[in-house]
């Protein structure tokens, strides 16, 4: 498989603290890579260290075959485009400004493209707008057309939709599908919003403390989530003492709610809890979802 | 490099704060003249043309380096300096393309306000009292001047930008010039006050005229362009090493 990114054992130390603690990861060429992890778990960190923007401590970071120390790195970032958090653009300027401002950056012989890179954010209406009126969401969306200026193989977003309504992260998760199956981009995205990119993402990294705790395809993922009896009763302590004298993983989801990781026989189980005078309420089946697979991966609230 | 210039050029004269340096130096430049003429007999002249001396080697290259300050900061606040680092320019071009830009801007501001006051006095007034080598030593030392305090002013906007950055300059500026005026009374031989004097704007303040020959030009003109230059490599060093968020 060919990697447009690898990490391995990449660290970064600010004065005490270490924001990425030996992190391996390996983004494929033509992938949708989710990069999924709490807040402070290293994922702007390290796209900050992709993009050139800080520097490791340790370990090394490959970007199309470049060693981060190599001068051939700075040849294979004209291959990328990033938006780090907030969009980087000029307030003072309109949208196509800083289009054409990204153009003179790149050393673009022409303006060809500004307008359908407008158009294909959804900004091709705001004329003389200056940037600094713009919305939040109209913003993010002008820091991805900066990012598009050049055409680059690789794109970084880093919390694409934070800010958006609803039909912004429609039309955002649009885009990146469009960008990544038309123009085959490559796509890094970090985002906490984990069923937003269940949709979109073909890879999975999953960060804590620093490192990546497993990497995967969204077809391991799939398999790897497993199918749970969600159960509701009246005590949620007498089910728990149940499944820990039977040894059944669970986790407990609420007050009176509690997901089994098995197919339990839901008649013996009632009865065994009837017999504590619990009753169960109600009982579904249910797969888990990609926050479920992150909890149990990071040491959520899951037990075993 | 020449994409980064290009752009910073572009940005430079859609910039605001570039043509509020260029109408308020001019503007300054035009009223001391108004203010100072007596005439247009060759003293007079001359006084104008002292009066000029001594306030464009401090007052335009603080009034060019503060609104420059400005333009720099913005990358960082706005945080448009990574799009160039994200692309691939490398960090020391970024800072000298702001050295060069920074340059003609001032050069551009200085050619606008004393440059046409020159040629002004010129074409219309008696300059037969002017020493020629005394203007031209004056006049090489208010653009060395101009270079080393946009040097310096940009170097403080990499190091601490924004309004803190400013606010900085300004009182720095404050302090050197209460040095020099405090250590040209206590050690008015002083090698080294005499060596610091001639690197920044604010010990040239009272000591530049176009009546005598400055003491020894080249030299300053050489203290001001090697602090310059020791200002962009400092300015390249920290740029390189700074973590940017």
């Amino acid at each position: 498989m060919e990697f447009v990114l690898t990490t391995e054992g990449l660290r970064k130390t600010y004065r005490n603290f270490n924001a990425l603690n030996g992190l391996s990861m390996h983004v494929p060429k033509g992938a949708i890579y989710g990069f999924v992890g709490r807040n402070g778990a290293g994922k702007t960190t390290l796209i900050r260290l992709a993009c050139g923007l800080q520097f490791p401590t340790d370990g090394e970071l490959t970007l199309y075959g470049a060693k981060h120390t190599d001068d051939a790195i700075h040849e294979a970032r004209k291959r990328i485009g990033a938006v780090v958090e907030t969009p980087s653009i000029f307030p003072a300027m309109t949208a196509e400004e800083n289009l054409k401002h990204q153009y003179r950056v790149l050393g673009l012989p022409n303006f060809d493209g500004v307008k359908e890179l407008l158009a294909l954010v959804g900004l091709a209406d705001t004329g003389s707008k200056k940037a600094e009126q713009f919305s939040l969401g109209m913003r993010q969306r002008l820091g991805i057309a900066i990012a598009l200026c050049g055409h680059p193989d690789f794109m970084i977003l880093d919390e694409p939709i934070n800010g958006l309504d609803p039909q912004g992260i429609v039309d955002i998760r649009e885009l990146i599908i469009k960008l990544n199956r038309e123009q085959g981009i490559t796509i890094l995205i970090s985002s906490h919003i984990l069923d937003e990119l269940s949709r979109i993402a073909t890879h999975y990294g999953f960060i804590d403390g620093g490192r990546i705790v497993r990497e995967m395809s969204a077809d391991e993922l799939q398999n790897a989530c497993r199918k749970c009896v969600s159960v509701r009763v009246t005590n949620v302590d007498v089910l728990v003492r149940e499944l820990e004298r039977r040894g059944t993983d669970y986790t407990v989801t609420g007050a009176d709610s509690v997901d089994i990781y098995a197919q339990p026989n839901i008649t013996e189980l009632a009865l065994a809890l009837w017999k504590d005078k619990c009753e169960i309420i109600t009982c579904r089946e249910q797969d888990e979802n990609l926050e479920g697979f992150f909890l149990s991966l990071v040491g959520g609230e899951s037990h075993a | 490099m020449r994409n980064l210039l290009r752009t910073d050029f572009v940005r430079l004269l859609k910039t605001k704060s570039f043509y509020v340096a260029l109408v308020g130096v001019t503007a300054i430049v035009y009223a001391c003249i108004f203010l100072s003429s007596g005439g247009d007999n060759e003293a007079a002249v001359v006084s104008i043309c002292n009066t000029l001396c001594s306030m464009s080697v401090l007052l335009v290259p603080l009034f060019v380096g503060g609104a420059y300050m400005l333009y720099v900061s913005a990358e960082f606040t706005g945080g448009a300096i990574r799009n160039k680092l994200i692309v691939g320019h490398r960090r020391e071009n970024v800072y000298l393309s702001w050295n060069l830009i920074g340059l003609v801007d001032g050069l551009i501001v200085l050619a606008a306000s004393l440059g046409t006051a020159a040629l002004f006095i010129g074409l219309f007034s008696d300059t037969s009292a002017l020493d020629t080598e005394n203007v031209i030593a004056a006049a090489a030392i208010v653009v060395c001047m101009l270079i080393s305090k946009l040097c310096m002013s940009i170097l403080i906007s990499v190091i601490i930008p924004g309004a803190k950055g400013m606010l900085f300059n300004y009182l720095f500026t404050y302090a050197l010039l209460m040095f020099f005026v405090i250590m040209y009374d206590a050690a008015p031989d002083s090698k080294i006050v005499k060596i610091l004097a001639r690197c920044f704007p604010e010990g040239q303040v009272t000591g530049l005229n176009v009546s005598v020959m400055p003491d020894r030009p080249w030299l300053t003109i050489l203290c001001a362009l090697a602090f310059s230059a020791l200002c962009v490599v400092l300015g390249a060093y920290v740029i390189k090493r700074k973590d940017l968020s």
